[in-house]
């Protein structure tokens, strides 16, 4: 079997990409949003995500092996945040080296950040933002894609959807292996996480599911998928 | 468990050599005031339709909302302003804007703009004179500024000398 393995380049029209099934995010990446933006208390906060696509049963999926924090030097207010960009950089660099080690390839695959109580869903400027990432040049988004999640804080004894950090033994059925369901987050703060997905044939938000994963499972399916392309 | 690669997903490939990441470029991620509180925004429209229902809302290109229309002054003078929201609004006031005529309220015995800043908007709530409070809304901060008017045209009539009106000395600050 053959692969495509040009170079995508901005100037050519936007490749047909199939929308990914889910958003697989490593318990670690999502353990550092839930803390960090349980720390920025009122003030929005963000990251950058580090991840690649990858095809799992036939069905293409996001992967995000780690996320960052905002950077100390990062602008946060309460209604607008910017990230302290070299902070942003060194931390992407070092995940990519790391992964580099694995022969696994890791690159930018979106940013999230926090937004306040109750508004779980992108702004028109977070819109205009993503757009601006997808048309530069200078991103290396192979696929014209990236993924936008909205952190909320969502209060105690909240009944509405949430991610938590947590290890549980019930997984869903037909999910993969690994796999952390949605506990409901009771008796404690929780941390919505919604994951907005941006492409170039899709400029604008699409909800997609969002599965963590722990570590080694994470790391399993993409040396798996790395060992298949490679044979 | 069956696993398949996919003719078009060379995403996960093995590397060798250092990896050229993507370089970032500075960003900045917001969510404007009437999006976060939708129920504030048709409080601002109620209280501009009663109060002043010949203006209009506009969005401006880099997205910030605003209103526009014209006041009519005491001595019969027309002034179309342009009432802009800020992004920090309600914790910020809205900026006015004169368009038409264009106003430089400009003192020549203090070489300095009179209640007015170098980019035309009035100053209407500097810290000390009126407090602008997070639940004002632009129909306040529109009669606020038809008084900014007259006193503007008292101020003129005073050979530019005499502002109306309790004054903060700008110069402090």
């Amino acid at each position: 079997m053959s692969f495509d393995t040009e170079e995508a380049s901005l100037s050519e029209p936007p490749r047909k990409v199939q929308i990914p099934s889910a958003i697989l995010m490593s318990q670690k990446a999502w353990s550092l949003i839930r803390e960090e933006t349980l720390r920025a208390g009122k003030k929005e906060t963000g990251g950058v995500l580090v991840g690649c696509r990858v095809t799992y049963d036939s069905k293409p999926f996001l992967v995000v092996v780690a996320a960052s924090g905002a950077g100390s030097k990062a602008d946060r207010q309460l209604y607008t945040y910017a990230p302290e960009v070299e902070a942003l950089q060194q931390a992407l660099d070092q995940v990519c080296q790391d992964y580099l080690q694995k022969g696994v390839r890791v690159d930018y695959i979106g940013e999230w950040h926090k937004h306040p109580k109750g508004m779980t869903y992108l702004s028109r400027e977070d819109i205009k933002q993503g757009q601006t990432i997808l048309t530069d040049p200078d991103y290396n988004l192979e696929y014209g894609e990236i993924i936008l999640p909205i952190a909320t804080l969502a209060g105690k004894n909240s009944l509405s959807f949430g991610w938590l950090f947590g290890q549980s033994d019930d997984q869903p059925t037909g999910q993969p292996d690994g796999q952390e369901s949605p506990p409901n987050g009771k008796g404690k703060d929780v941390v919505e996480l919604h994951t907005y997905y941006l492409s170039q044939l899709h400029p604008e938000a699409l909800e997609l599911e969002l599965m963590i994963w722990e570590e080694g499972a994470l790391d399993n399916l993409l040396a798996e998928v790395s060992l298949l392309q490679s044979s | 468990m069956h696993h398949t690669k996919h003719p078009d997903d060379p995403f996960v490939t093995p590397v060798a050599g250092r990896v050229n990441c993507t370089r970032l470029k500075p960003t900045r991620w917001y969510a404007a005031w009437h999006e976060l509180d939708p129920q504030r925004l048709s409080f601002e429209r109620k209280a501009m339709a009663n109060k002043f229902p010949s203006f209009h809302m506009h969005r401006m290109q880099d997205g910030r909302l605003a209103w526009s229309g014209t006041l009519q002054s005491n001595r019969g003078n027309a002034y179309k302003i342009l009432l802009v929201y800020p992004v920090q609004f309600p914790y910020k006031p809205p900026l006015v804007y004169p368009i038409e005529p264009t106003i430089e309220a400009f003192d020549p015995g203090t070489d300095k703009y009179k209640h007015q800043y170098p980019d035309g908007h009035l100053c209407l709530y500097f810290p000390g004179d009126r407090d602008f409070d997070v639940k004002t809304t632009a129909a306040t901060v529109v009669a606020v500024s038809a008084a900014w008017f007259f006193a503007y045209e008292s101020w003129l009539e005073s050979g530019r000398r005499e502002w109306p009106g309790p004054e903060v000395d700008h110069n402090r600050r």
